[in-house]
């Protein structure tokens, strides 16, 4: 029942993910952009996922879209796109591409099902005495592996500090 | 089943990439290409688990695998990161070349080195 | 035209403060339930875009200054550092446990990352998020 559900979601994921790249008006993009978000972290809570759901609930259909409409309102909603979607040898070529990618994945990824559990196991026994923390995902990520915290943290530090210096000259 | 939904979600953000005429329309293909492996790893991470990852949950219930959710807390703010200074240097881009085309801005900047 | 209302200006202000405590809560309960530094500071982010982008332009009074966010930024991310350089004092290694003295297990280490995280988190989104809403904003009236 709950594969069937995650299914369906993820079904309505790939439709609102198409839709959001036809519609010729960029704010209903950006729009259905963050409904992609929302389903996305609707679907990261049925798989039993809730650190990674409010986190891309709140990044994804908050800051983003906050960041695309100023975006798309700053550059007066140009579109840049011509008048019909012509087949031009460019554009098949894309498509061969992409097929050629995707099909070349499909058959790279090992079944979706059946991992190893190693990782489960040793941290449903250890993780509470080794951290003290009650949350899993929280011992992994602040106890265990506490360093790679520190790289995202620099990452996110340069990625504000950039956009400042390139926000604040004008011309 | 699952699987080829998420290789067609890749495929529709590569394609946003490659076939998008306006540069925002490229950076939301780059947002959809990013949320398709965090979907991918996610759903892959549930092996036979019936709760999430919390030693708080009553009775002791079968947990999914918690190392793929860590990695993509992490991966999800480094989106974040990548597509406003994306979307800022779009900006940029539009401010002094007037245009959000590619061809255009091409050449622009062309233009703007003789 | 006015394009912002009493109401949304009203309800705006009076939401902030609960969206703001609700990160608060997510930051300090980070250990226990779903929830973190991560995202309990993007909610702080939240909560103080909130109030600007609802107020009516007469009545724009700026919550925290840039500098203020500036400076809380830096702060959260020296505190960091300082909390993985103590690991290396008190354990031998960087970012190391440096409360672990007693045998029971607790959670000390994680929480005050969870702070600094959340300050560090964010002050920085919510100091890119005000300045392009302020640049819009000049832009309008301007």
């Amino acid at each position: 029942m709950t594969d069937f559900f995650l299914e369906a979601l993820l079904f309505v994921i790939l439709l609102t993910g198409t839709l959001s790249l036809l519609f010729r008006d960029l704010f209903v993009s950006v729009i259905l952009l963050a409904i992609f978000s929302f389903l996305s972290s609707l679907l990261f809570y049925v798989a039993h996922a809730p650190d990674v759901a409010i986190t891309e609930a709140a990044v994804g259909a908050g800051v983003t879209t906050l960041i695309f409409v100023w975006a798309v309102k700053a550059s007066s909603r140009a579109t840049g796109e011509s008048g019909s979607i012509r087949l031009s040898l460019g554009q098949i070529g894309d498509l061969v591409l992409v097929l050629f990618l995707g099909a070349l994945l499909y058959f790279i990824l090992p079944p979706l099902e059946g991992g190893p559990e190693l990782m489960r196991d040793f941290l449903t026994h250890n993780g509470y005495r080794d951290t003290g923390a009650f949350n899993l995902v929280s011992a992994i990520y602040l106890g265990y592996r506490a360093f790679d915290t520190f790289g995202e943290t620099i990452v996110l530090l340069c990625a504000v500090t950039g956009s400042i210096y390139f926000l604040s000259r004008h011309g | 089943m699952a699987k080829i939904l998420i290789v067609g979600l890749f495929c529709i953000g590569l394609w946003g990439i490659l076939a998008g005429r306006s540069l925002i329309r490229k950076i939301i293909g780059l947002t959809i290409f990013n949320s398709s492996l965090v979907v991918l790893f996610i759903i892959s991470g549930r092996l036979d688990g019936t709760a999430a990852p919390l030693l708080t949950i009553p009775g002791e219930p079968l947990f999914v695998d918690p190392l793929p959710q860590a990695l993509m807390l992490t991966a999800i703010v480094v989106g974040l990161s990548v597509t406003a200074v994306a979307l800022i240097l779009a900006v940029k881009l539009y401010r002094s070349c007037g245009t959000l085309d590619v061809r255009e801005i091409e050449d622009c900047i062309h233009e703007s080195e003789h | 035209m006015r394009t912002k209302t009493d109401m949304l200006d009203v309800t705006s202000r009076k939401l902030a403060p609960y969206v703001l405590l609700f990160g608060c809560y997510l930051i300090s309960y980070g250990h226990l339930s779903p929830g973190g530094g991560f995202q309990g500071g993007v909610v702080l982010a939240s909560g103080l875009i909130l109030p600007a982008l609802g107020c009516r332009p007469q009545r724009r009074e700026d919550l925290l200054s840039n500098y203020a966010l500036n400076i809380g930024e830096a702060l959260g991310f020296v505190a960091f550092f300082l909390i993985g350089v103590a690991g290396i004092a008190t354990a031998g290694y960087f970012l190391a446990d440096p409360f672990s003295q007693s045998d029971s297990p607790h959670a000390w280490f994680i929480f005050i990352l969870n702070l600094a995280i959340g300050l560090k988190v964010g002050a920085g989104i919510g100091l890119l998020s005000l300045l392009l809403i302020r640049e819009s904003l000049e832009d309008e009236d301007g």
